[in-house]
């Protein structure tokens, strides 16, 4: 008659650690931002503000790039020209379709930052030529491909002329959305 | 490569967005005063407050100052504004220019002379009779030099308010131990320590206990060679020394709780002098929560002989199997010269699940004959293997070990089981492993199993699966997963049909998948194998696959070069990356390479003070340190 060992269960943790691709796609080794965005009309521009909140370590590698001097400080100027470049590169991953038209975003003033490490991006697009009619629309975030994380889009108070529709997948693969694309109605009558 | 390679698969998944929610913009457009305003309102009505934590947040240390303005002893509100200023004090662990760039009003609060006003308002709690409960968490975050005025107050007090002193100790001590104090550790032991010299202590063992245990709980930020070391940097010799003092009174005290954290903190000190008093007390020392504590704190004593043989005799003379555990756990990490000797003495009893412990020991460390015909017995006897048995008999690595692996795999249905057998099997690099594994790559049903058996035949190198590997390859129907770990195995074998079969693949791509997703894993793994196998258009490859992909994938290609030791131009270029994980893997890749390729881009990293300062920081770095020091200790040696 063979022996039994006591501590059988602790196979449980095995099976954990072999579930490991699962669960490797959700404790991920990668940064993920969670953004935070909302679409507004403001006279005659589009505008969109577009909030990433980063994961500390992100923050200190984007902090190390700042630093151009190595002083282990950034100053006014440092900060600056990283972020001229971040913004213009977010909008350049960026997409808008209204209608049957693609237009981009363009970067809208300076880069707000705030105390849970969030990154207020503003961008606008003019819609002058747009107005009298509404529209379909189609906001699509390549960022959103290559570095991932939690999506919400909040309700601008009094944008009554933005309405959300439904935030869709444009591509979707066992449930893990990989682009994230928002359908809304554009009401510029 | 079984887990690494599935990475570009994951770093597929792992390009995905987690969730999209529509919130309620109510709060979020909120001022700083108005959200406080609500915090209070929805306390006063008895509400739930914790949603608003996220927004409040963002606002940072102008919410704390405007919270510590509504202060008052007599009302209601003092709980909700210290877990306000609790929360929001958070950011005092991050790196000085981190606070300074996204909470200016922090960073005045922390680190100028005028901010001090402010947090003498926010601890104003201090002098009250009743503290909230998260006054003392506020205090040490938020206000931390007016927490370190009023301890000191305290400690020149003929008779200070000792549960007021713990509270606060017992906070702070949290905070220096989740590594987070990045200004006052040095101040809060010289204050642990004249509080220790106090004479009214004598009558307070409870508090005398939370104060040792602060020496025992400094845990170090960084790489440190050893914790005496450690401790060292962090305390200063002149005061390690009274410390030291009073952990060696203490190590005597009548009270259990007191001579536990005694013991913890002569482990932590680690000096000649702190480890007799170790000794001294353990052979004396008879309750079995001072043992165990005692043994947790005993492997980082330099003397090894002298604590290996205290040690020994402990397990001898001690049945409490807590104790017993212990000294086995403290063994794996002191490498003492008896570990051999408590392992032959585990065996003798090895009841409640000490040989358990002892056999996840025996497969971190060499075995004699003796040990290795007990471990091989164990697998025989035993009805059922743990995953620990599993690994020793891995460990023992001969035929008769391989055997006795492979006859479990038949029977065993568990898939987690069958892993770990064939993982265990494969560290014995036998003849019968190399046939078990051929047999099972034509059997195998489970996809999981499959897998990993692939990345076995590459790792390996079992030439006669090449041709099976080659045809899963093209196999559209196969997961994705065999598919692309099969190309990356293919990597491995070196021969003429391999290389034609890789020079002219075109992966047919499944249903169901996203087609430029598909395409991207299967070209990124063949153009790894080519690299692999040295073929000509290897290296364009692999770069091409990388200037298109993302972080997560760019991180599975750096892991498979990582694996294969090989170096190419990507690991330059992620080694100056802006993405955490892209150095992460470059590093990985850097650090596997006997050849000085990166030297300039690794002393760049090693030189810059911001990432010095992050891989001090108290952040989850997937061992990045540990990485990084591996990869300059190899290119000192290369030099």
């Amino acid at each position: 008659m063979k022996k039994n060992l006591s501590f059988w269960p602790s196979f449980c943790l095995i099976q954990a650690l072999l579930s490991f691709p699962v669960l490797f796609a959700h404790e991920a080794p990668v940064d993920h931002l969670e953004r935070e965005l909302t679409i507004s009309v403001e006279g005659n521009e589009l505008r969109l503000s577009y909030r990433v909140q980063l994961p500390e370590r992100a923050v200190m590698m984007q902090l190390k790039t700042m630093d151009t001097d190595n002083n282990g400080l950034v100053s006014s100027t440092e900060r600056q020209t990283f972020f001229n470049h971040q913004i213009a590169r977010i909008a350049g991953l960026l997409r808008i379709s209204i209608g049957d038209k693609d237009y981009t975003f363009e970067p809208a003033g300076q880069v707000q930052l705030d105390a849970a490490f969030g990154q207020t991006f503003t961008f606008a697009m003019p819609i002058q030529t747009l107005k009298g009619n509404e529209y379909s629309a189609t906001f699509s975030d390549d960022y959103s491909a290559h570095s991932p994380g939690g999506y919400r889009y909040v309700h601008h108070p009094g944008a009554r002329q933005v309405k959300l529709i439904k935030a869709v997948q444009a591509q979707q693969y066992r449930q893990h959305p990989d682009r994230i694309a928002i359908r809304f109605n554009l009401d510029l009558k | 490569m079984s887990i690494v390679y599935k990475l570009p698969v994951i770093s597929f998944l792992l390009s995905a967005t987690c969730c999209i929610a529509e919130e309620s913009p109510s709060t979020l457009h909120l001022s700083t005063k108005e959200v406080v305003e609500e915090l209070l309102s929805r306390s006063k009505a008895g509400e739930w407050t914790g949603n608003l934590t996220n927004v409040i947040a963002r606002h940072g240390m102008r919410a704390a100052e405007i919270a510590a303005e509504n202060f008052d002893e007599a009302n209601g509100q003092n709980e909700a504004l210290c877990k306000l200023i609790a929360r929001v004090g958070r950011i005092r662990k991050s790196y000085l220019a981190t606070v300074q760039l996204y909470d200016p009003a922090a960073f005045d609060v922390f680190y100028t002379v005028k901010g001090r006003k402010i947090q003498e308002r926010i601890a104003q709690g201090l002098g009250w009779k009743e503290w909230p409960p998260s006054l003392s968490a506020a205090v040490v975050r938020a206000a931390p030099f007016a927490g370190l005025v009023w301890l000191n107050e305290q400690s020149r007090a003929e008779k200070p308010n000792w549960p007021q002193v713990q509270a606060l100790v017992t906070e702070w001590g949290r905070w220096i131990n989740d590594g987070n104090e990045r200004q006052y550790v040095h101040h809060v032991h010289t204050v642990v320590a004249s509080f220790l010299e106090h004479e009214d202590l004598r009558t307070h063992p409870e508090a005398q206990a939370v104060l040792l245990s602060i020496v025992s709980q400094s845990r170090p930020s960084g790489c440190c060679s050893t914790q005496a070391n450690a401790a060292a940097k962090l305390i200063g010799m002149s005061l390690l020394e009274r410390l030291e003092t009073t952990a060696v009174t203490a190590s005597n005290s009548s009270s259990p709780a007191v001579r536990t954290q005694a013991m913890k903190a002569l482990g932590r000190l680690g000096s000649e002098t702190a480890e007799k008093a170790f000794l001294n007390r353990l052979s004396e020392e008879s309750d079995s929560e001072v043992l165990v504590n005692a043994a947790n704190a005993s492997s980082e004593f330099k003397n090894k002989e002298a604590t290996g043989n205290a040690m020994l005799a402990l397990f001898a003379r001690e049945q409490d199997i807590e104790v017993r555990k212990a000294i086995l756990f403290a063994a794996e990490s002191a490498d003492w010269p008896q570990t051999e000797a408590l392992l032959l003495k585990a065996f003798e009893q090895p009841g409640d699940g000490l040989l358990g412990v002892a056999l996840g020991l025996a497969a971190e460390h060499e075995m004699s004959p003796d040990m290795k015909a007990k471990v091989l017995n164990a697998g025989v006897e035993y009805e059922s293997l743990t995953p620990a048995l599993i690994d020793a008999i891995g460990r023992v690595g001969n035929e008769a070990a391989a055997m006795l692996l492979a006859g479990r795999l038949p029977d065993e249905k568990n898939e987690a089981v069958r892993l770990k057998l064939l993982l265990a099997l494969e560290k014995t690099g036998t003849e019968v492993a190399r046939k078990t594994f051929m047999r099972l790559l034509q059997e195998e049903a489970s996809p999981l199993v499959m897998e990993h058996l692939i990345a076995i035949a590459g790792r390996l190198r079992l030439g006669q699966a090449s041709k099976q590997l080659m045809s899963l390859a093209e196999d559209p129907t196969a997961p994705l997963m065999l598919r692309s770990q099969a190309l990356w195995s293919l990597g491995a074998f070196n021969t003429e049909e391999v290389k034609d079969f890789l020079k002219t693949y075109e992966p047919e791509l499944p249903e169901g998948i996203p087609p430029e997703s598909s395409s991207q894993v299967l070209n990124q793994a063949a153009a790894l194998a080519k690299f692999r196998i040295h073929s000509k258009d290897g290296e364009p490859a692999v770069q091409h696959c990388y200037d298109r992909a993302s972080p997560s994938d760019r991180l599975s290609m750096l892991m498979g070069l990582a694996e294969a030791g090989l170096a190419h131009p990507i690991i330059a270029q992620s080694l100056k990356s802006q993405e955490f994980i892209e150095v992460y893997g470059a590093i990985r890749a850097a650090g596997t390479l006997d050849k000085d390729t990166y030297s300039a881009e690794l002393e760049s990293l090693e030189k810059s003070i911001l990432f010095a300062a992050m891989l001090s920081l108290p952040l989850d770095l997937l061992g990045l340190p540990g990485y990084f020091d591996k990869a300059r200790s190899q290119r000192s040696a290369i030099k």
